[in-house]
């Protein structure tokens, strides 16, 4: 039987198919030296690694910055499993996670770093030595308080929470109002919200997973192999101050490859210390929306009330400073983490140049003082051996403005702790030269309002609040209940049952993507340009997942 | 798994069922163990008048942690038989300012500042700072919190989607935060260090009128002093001033009327501190929360009244800690206030010459302007933040404040 009986194409593929292109054709492909295309390693590993990069390259090619954490949360309809890392609730011994986490050397000194040697504040901190104590005293016992007279019963951290919030919003004002900053440059927030998410590899797998490896053939001999996990961070400082410029570096980036400068591991599931879970989107809020044009922070103040319950619960003076250590690497790396999300950058796609901080840790009476270069924030799986970076924290110890109070007056005033905080405060922000601050971000729109689609920039300014809020669903997540477990999976008790649920249809929800939705129902008199065609997408509003 | 709902998935009457097929066919067995003991003479008791005991069950009485919170009537150590009628600070007065000035026996001389407080233009720099920190406070801000319910007149049982943003609370921190940041930033070094702030405050200022007793009980926000009181405003003859009739109401009418209470004279800040004297008192106004006793909306007047009863409890307090308890005062008591929720601003002026509130001859001076607004709207417009008419004349009155010494 011939081909053009069996193939009824194949006549005019015959006929298309000319001599003569062909020879041309073929003329353009040889080229002088042999062109080979690249080699791929065709093992399952190296095809995965390559099939994140391309991931991660999309999340690089986003244009602005709400896309990109929209971007970020695609994979998952319910939100990524993550640990909850709370400033103010620190556990036994959780520094070596927290630096793990945050990839993290730690570098404790007397004093602050040499950085800080080019400032001299002596006559300013004698010019403000005054007004300080009086501050100090004011706040002690110059008023009473809303909650003195109203009798309300407040624990013991609660309290010094609130004396400190003052009194550092009053020394706050008192170093403000003596260099006259140009409010043009330098915000002042009171209480922000901060949030920050990223995803942190070599810690063990948990144990579904090794289970679930452990039935794959192929994956026999990676059944350890490290995972990713999504850590949070949120917190409340008492008072920030940002600005439009960034703060030089404290060391050239190229110095954080230094491999001496050691973290420490701690490849446990960080539950095993305490830390909680929860299911959530990823959130990144350094305490305002994208669009502010202040982006970087100078210096940020916390609380440090919670001792009080660790006091009550461990009483270990030594792990007590690890735990200040501890929310000083946190909130600085935190904070940070949220503002390079605002620039562009996340957890698949390094910082191309560093970002500071400076972070205070203060009750009033103990101060503690960080300066925080953030390096890398690629801390992902794929890149946590490769990536040669490390993020460097300058801590001082814990250091007492003043040692003592009689009858309402302060004993031991101590210069150096105002010293150290005026110091913060002169380290002004410079206009780096030569660098692009915002790589990874389109030039026209590096923001969702930067668009011209009326519709396009509602719909990603909503769905980006949305995710922002973590606000529940409005129905309930999936979870195999208490009693399925009892009387369903560990005994088939209920054999004659319809099997409806997911666990027996071989669904998993928590797989749902973000866009596996259906799109919001137009009801027809909201509708443009009604087609009376039946069905057809113009029912259902348009999407712009990116 | 929440816990309320009925799950009724495992059914128990289909299992009772399934039990009671099986157990219903058991038959007891006869062992013969009851004759055998019989005939050994051994006596046979049923077991449950054995094995059955009767319990009575002790009452324990539980301590907990905490005492439990006092019952609210006669046995309360603070009740009284004699009524106390009291304004706090989510109340406002039914007449509105008319009322507030007969309580507070003050005489309204204009709509408008006093002449001695100048107002002056200022550099465009500051419009431009002012307007980043309206949309700080209104827009940029990244809290998230559930919104009070959207309630439609025409449809009142539509329930709209809650909505989340930045709380009323913090709008009104922000923004008075920030606005205070300004005035310092942009006045003299040596003025600021006059200056203090004070924040959550409660002044209080109990009074007698007519043989009732009344206390007024308010939180200044945000409270500003200074190192040396505020001068007197005007000298002039006020006897052309007469106070508002507001006949056949009361002048308590919509006060609560409580019998739990606590008479006491506070004004928070103690004289040691070297700027205590009362300067700009910041009050916030939340419609959530500020509200009429009978479900009305809060009208502008009202506002006003809400506006003098807030500065003249503070300007007392201060008048009793700093003269005592006579009624009159060697020298008047000035105090400024701003109250605003954001948009909002009204701003008055209090001179208090006399605490004698049923005195004809003396009357207390009040200077207000009427209420005015920061900007027409701020908020995202189509995913774009936008602020539409700003008002450039709050912050050159509070300018003029913040410079008045």
């Amino acid at each position: 039987m011939s081909v053009i009986r069996l193939n009824n194409r194949f006549y005019q593929k015959l006929r298309s198919c000319r001599y003569s292109s062909t020879v041309t054709r073929l003329e353009e492909e040889y080229t002088s030296t042999p062109n080979y295309p690249p080699i791929l390693d065709l093992s399952p590993e190296k095809k995965r690694e390559r099939m994140k990069d391309e991931s991660y390259d999309q999340i690089k090619a986003v244009k602005t910055v709400e896309e990109k954490q929209i971007k970020l949360n695609m994979p998952k309809y319910y939100g990524f499993k993550s640990y909850m890392l709370l400033e103010n609730k620190c556990g036994y011994n959780m520094l070596p996670m927290t630096q793990h986490a945050t990839r993290t050397h730690l570098v404790v000194n007397k004093g602050l770093p040499d950085y800080y040697k080019e400032f001299n504040v002596d006559e300013l901190a004698n010019k403000l030595k005054s007004e300080v104590e009086e501050a100090l005293s004011i706040e002690i016992d110059g008023y009473q308080r809303l909650h003195d007279l109203t009798n309300e019963a407040l624990e013991k951290e609660d309290l010094e929470d609130i004396v400190s919030s003052s009194l550092i919003k009053r020394i706050n004002r008192i170093i403000m109002n003596e260099l006259s900053l140009d409010l043009q440059d330098t915000q002042v927030d009171i209480e922000p919200r901060i949030e920050a998410s990223w995803n942190v590899g070599g810690i063990v797998p948990p144990s579904s997973v090794v289970n679930s490896r452990k039935g794959v053939p192929w994956l026999k001999d990676r059944i350890d192999e490290p995972t990713d996990r999504v850590m949070v961070y949120k917190g409340v400082p008492i008072l920030t101050l940002r600005s439009k410029l960034p703060l030089k570096s404290v060391i050239p980036l190229s110095e954080s490859e230094n491999p001496d400068l050691d973290v420490p591991v701690f490849d446990c599931d960080p539950r095993t210390i305490g830390t909680t879970t929860e299911y959530r989107h990823m959130t990144n809020i350094p305490g305002f929306w994208p669009g502010d044009p202040h982006t970087f922070g100078l210096l940020s103040y916390h609380k440090r009330g919670y001792m009080h319950l660790r006091k009550d619960r461990y009483n270990d003076l030594n792990d007590d400073q690890e735990a200040i250590h501890r929310q000083g690497i946190l909130t600085a790396f935190g904070w940070l983490m949220a503002q390079a999300h605002y620039l562009g950058f996340n957890t698949f796609n390094d910082l191309t140049y560093p970002l500071v901080t400076q972070t205070v840790v203060t009750n009033g009476k103990t101060w503690s003082f960080y300066t925080y270069q953030m390096n890398t924030t690629m801390l992902c799986e794929r890149f946590f051996k490769s990536n040669p970076r490390r993020n460097i924290c300058w801590a001082t110890d814990q250091m007492d403005l003043f040692e003592d109070i009689a009858d309402g007056k302060l004993i031991g005033f101590n210069d150096e702790v105002l010293k150290n905080l005026l110091k913060f405060y002169l380290n002004r922000p410079e206009s780096p030269l030569g660098i692009n601050l915002t790589p990874y971000l389109s030039n026209e729109e590096k923001l969702c309002s930067d668009y011209e689609d009326d519709h396009k920039r509602k719909w990603l300014e909503d769905m980006f609040k949305f995710l922002m809020s973590n606000r529940p669903r409005h129905k309930l997540v999936y979870e195999i209940y208490a009693w399925e477990k009892i009387y369903k999976i560990d005994n088939k008790t209920r054999f004659m049952d319809k099997r409806l649920r997911p666990f027996e249809l071989f669904q998993h929800p928590y797989q749902r993507r973000l866009d596996e939705t259906c799109p919001r129902y137009i009801p027809k008199k909201f509708r443009e340009d009604v087609k009376r065609v039946k069905g057809g997408s113009y029912r259902f509003e348009k999407t712009y997942y990116p | 798994m929440r816990i309320t709902p009925v799950l009724l998935k495992q059914h128990l009457g289909w299992h009772f069922y399934k039990h009671w097929v099986v157990q219903g066919k058991v038959k007891p067995l006869e062992t013969g163990a009851t004759a055998i003991l019989k005939s050994k003479g051994i006596p046979v008791y049923d077991p449950k008048d054995i094995i059955s005991e009767k319990r009575t069950i002790e009452k324990i009485q539980v301590i907990g942690e905490r005492d439990l919170p006092q019952p609210l009537d006669e046995t309360h150590p603070n009740w009284h038989e004699t009524p106390l009628f009291k304004v706090g600070n989510n109340n406002v007065l039914l007449e509105g300012l008319n009322q507030a000035q007969i309580v507070t026996n003050s005489v309204k001389i204009a709509d408008d500042l006093p002449n001695k407080i100048n107002v002056e233009a200022l550099p465009k720099s500051v419009d431009k700072v002012m307007k980043s920190i309206i949309m700080q406070s209104h827009v940029f801000d990244a809290e998230q919190k559930t919104l009070p319910k959207i309630k439609d007149p025409e449809r009142p049982a539509w329930n709209f989607p809650r909505i989340y943003g930045i709380s009323q609370e913090r709008r009104n921190k922000i923004i008075t935060h920030k606005l205070i940041n300004l005035l310092e930033n942009t006045s003299d070094k040596d003025l600021a260090k006059q200056r203090y702030i004070f924040e959550d405050l409660l002044f209080s200022y109990p009074f007698e009128r007519n043989g009732q007793l009344a206390q007024l009980e308010v939180s200044g926000n945000v409270v500003m002093t200074s190192t040396k009181p505020l001068p007197p405003i005007t000298n002039d003859s006020l006897e052309s001033h007469n106070l508002p009739n507001i006949d056949p109401i009361d002048p308590l009418i919509t006060f609560t009327k409580e019998h739990i209470y606590e008479l006491r004279n506070i004004y928070p800040i103690k004289s040691t501190v070297k700027a205590h004297h009362p300067h700009t008192i910041f009050i916030h106004f939340d419609r959530e929360f500020v509200k009429n006793l009978y479900e009305e909306e809060v009208t502008t007047e009202q506002i006003f009244g809400r506006s003098l009863l807030h500065t003249f409890t503070v300007a007392a307090s201060y008048a009793r800690q700093k003269y005592g308890d006579g009624k009159t005062l060697d020298e008047p008591v000035t105090v400024q206030c701003v109250q605003t929720d954001g948009r909002i601003f009204h701003f008055g002026v209090l001179q208090l010459n006399t605490l004698n509130l049923l005195d004809a001859s003396t009357k207390n001076v009040w200077y207000q302007t009427p209420l005015q607004y920061l900007f027409e709207n701020c908020e995202y417009v189509k995913g774009k933040p936008v602020l539409e008419g700003y008002n450039n004349q709050i912050i050159q009155q509070l300018h003029s404040f913040y410079r008045n010494v």
